[in-house]
């Protein structure tokens, strides 16, 4: 399993700098989030910045003592969608070809099905696929994430990946 | 398929790309204001692909265009024609092609219509006759109208086009490891393979100077190629990186900075805004120089002049377009003159849905 990313303990509000310093460990999980859900390195470059601008200005909404990691996350996943929102064409391109390239030929059919399928659902049903199942992150944080309780958060998985079907079969999923 | 399974697979479909070593240090000097933001690329491509594109083809529009007709909605069977006679394009008095998507959710629901707002009245119509049948698009997205050329009457595929607008680049890419630049020919409805490289081929600007296009095998870092149409040549180009713009020491500390794209000149407009603060400055320029800026806008946020050029720029023969989709507002600019507002009538409503919105952009030279 792909470590889901380093969590700071908490975040500093003194400053900008010190702000800076303490999420920049949330950097790396929230371009993986952003380039799962824009399809694009240059985008997901772009979408990572503006959401760590936002979230220095939305300082005030983080709860002290709360987990840094969702918050952060959901600000970037919001940005993902102003993205797409601002978009033109780059925003409506489906996914390349190059990291199936990287693939074994047997298994570049299921790959790219399974991009097909992710391309054709609603952003919120594959926001909480890849929160869920490429960031690795357990149902509580999914939750925080998508600011829902657990249960929804359970509801929102398995109603995206029946979606998903009959692309793709998935069995015995864990609640975890 | 059991769980870890389809893990591993979402991550195969999806891709592992690392966040650039840069990307931190850029978050670090942004928060303490103290170098200029790195340029939003999404914006700057789209842009330059447009701006180039249309600064190319608006200068030749008037040698190509006959008259300007009051119709707003082009002839139902498009025929790229060519006029030799000049015509100056008024941009208070000129036909402007954008695209609008009425969207809402979650669940997701979008829709898209495609037209041209008069620029005399404002009013959108929507382009009865729009259609993409028989155009060949890049396989990398679906078939989406993303230009409309004057010259050959009929919205294209690609906002890659040639400079008299009768031609546009397209990818096919019949492998994950080989793509192809194709220049299809409206007049002619011909096709050929122009230049192919290995991995990814993404086709950028089309100007007087030949294609721009990034190429690179998956997984490194892409090439930027100057590909010659006529003949498939192609010579390595290098980009500069030099930012769009130099922080002054007297800007706010609390402004967001946007790149909207190309003035056609090759500057960079930028964006200094803060939506969430009324009264915040609200500053839209380009650098000349570095530091040396030439203001287009400058106000505060909530002014009467509500300029917020959200749908970002595109510039022809006439000068820039703004499309503000805070307003539902086109604004126009151009060197020397003043920023004038053109209010859209006639676009579809919001849906009655969660989260709707209606968003414009804009799809072609005014003409």
């Amino acid at each position: 399993m792909i470590e889901a990313g380093v969590s700071p303990a908490s975040l500093a509000f003194d400053d900008e700098l010190s702000f800076a310093g303490s999420i920049e460990p949330l950097l790396p999980i929230g371009f993986r989030l952003a380039y799962a859900m824009l399809r694009s390195r240059e985008d997901a470059e772009d979408a990572v910045q503006e959401a760590a601008m936002k979230a220095w200005h939305r300082r005030r909404t983080f709860r002290a003592g709360a987990e840094p990691r969702p918050w952060f996350l959901a600000i970037v996943a919001n940005q993902c969608r102003m993205a797409r929102r601002r978009k033109g064409w780059e925003s409506l391109r489906e996914a390349t070809t190059a990291e199936a390239a990287a693939t074994g030929p047997a298994e570049f059919e299921e790959a790219d099905g399974l991009r097909r399928a992710l391309a054709r659902l609603s952003r919120e049903d594959r926001l909480a696929l890849v929160l869920r199942f490429y960031l690795d992150l357990p149902n509580e944080e999914v939750a925080r994430t998508l600011n829902v309780s657990p249960a929804a958060a359970r509801v929102r998985v398995h109603r995206a990946l029946r979606r998903l079907r009959p692309a793709m079969e998935i069995e015995g999923l864990s609640d975890g | 398929m059991d769980e870890a399974r389809f893990r591993a697979l979402m991550r195969e479909a999806i891709g592992e790309e690392l966040m650039p070593p840069w990307l931190a240090s850029t978050v670090r000097t942004r928060l303490g204001a103290r170098a200029p933001a790195r340029p939003n690329r999404r914006l700057v491509y789209a842009a330059a692909a447009a701006a180039v594109a249309l600064l190319a083809g608006g200068l030749i529009v008037p040698q190509l265009l006959p008259h300007r007709s009051n119709a707003v909605v082009p002839a139902t069977s498009p025929s790229p024609v060519a006029s030799p006679t000049p015509t100056a394009v008024d941009p208070a008095n000129c036909t402007l092609p954008i695209s609008v998507e009425i969207g809402s959710g979650p669940p997701e629901h979008i829709t898209r219509e495609y037209g041209f707002v008069d620029t005399q009245t404002g009013r959108f119509t929507v382009d009865g006759s729009a259609s993409l049948d028989g155009l060949p698009h890049s396989t990398y997205w679906p078939a989406v109208f993303l230009f409309y050329s004057p010259q050959a009457r009929r919205w294209l595929p690609s906002n890659v086009v040639s400079p008299g607008g009768l031609s546009y680049a397209w990818v096919r890419q019949p492998s994950p490891a080989r793509g192809e630049l194709h220049v299809y020919d409206v007049v002619s409805g011909s096709d050929r393979t122009v230049w192919s490289a290995a991995g990814d081929v993404i086709a950028l600007t089309w100007d007087t100077t030949g294609i721009r296009v990034d190429a690179g095998p998956p997984n490194t870092s892409t090439t930027s190629w100057l590909v010659d149409p006529a003949n498939g040549t192609a010579a390595r180009v290098s980009v500069s990186h030099r930012p769009p713009f130099v922080l002054l020491p007297t800007d706010p500390r609390n402004a967001h900075f946007t790149t909207l794209g190309s003035d056609g000149q090759g500057h960079e407009i930028v964006w200094m805004y803060n939506l969430d603060q009324p009264g915040s400055p609200d500053w839209v320029f380009y650098e000349t120089a570095p530091s040396q800026r030439v203001t287009i806008y400058r106000g505060t946020q909530g002014d009467a002049m509500a300029f917020d050029p959200t749908g970002g720029v595109m510039a022809d023969s006439t000068g820039v377009w703004f499309a503000d989709n805070v307003h539902h507002t086109l604004f126009h600019w151009r060197e020397g003159g003043t920023l004038t507002r053109v209010g859209i009538s006639g676009l579809p409503p919001a849906p009655s849905a969660p989260h709707p919105y209606v968003d414009v952009s804009l799809s072609g030279p005014c003409f």
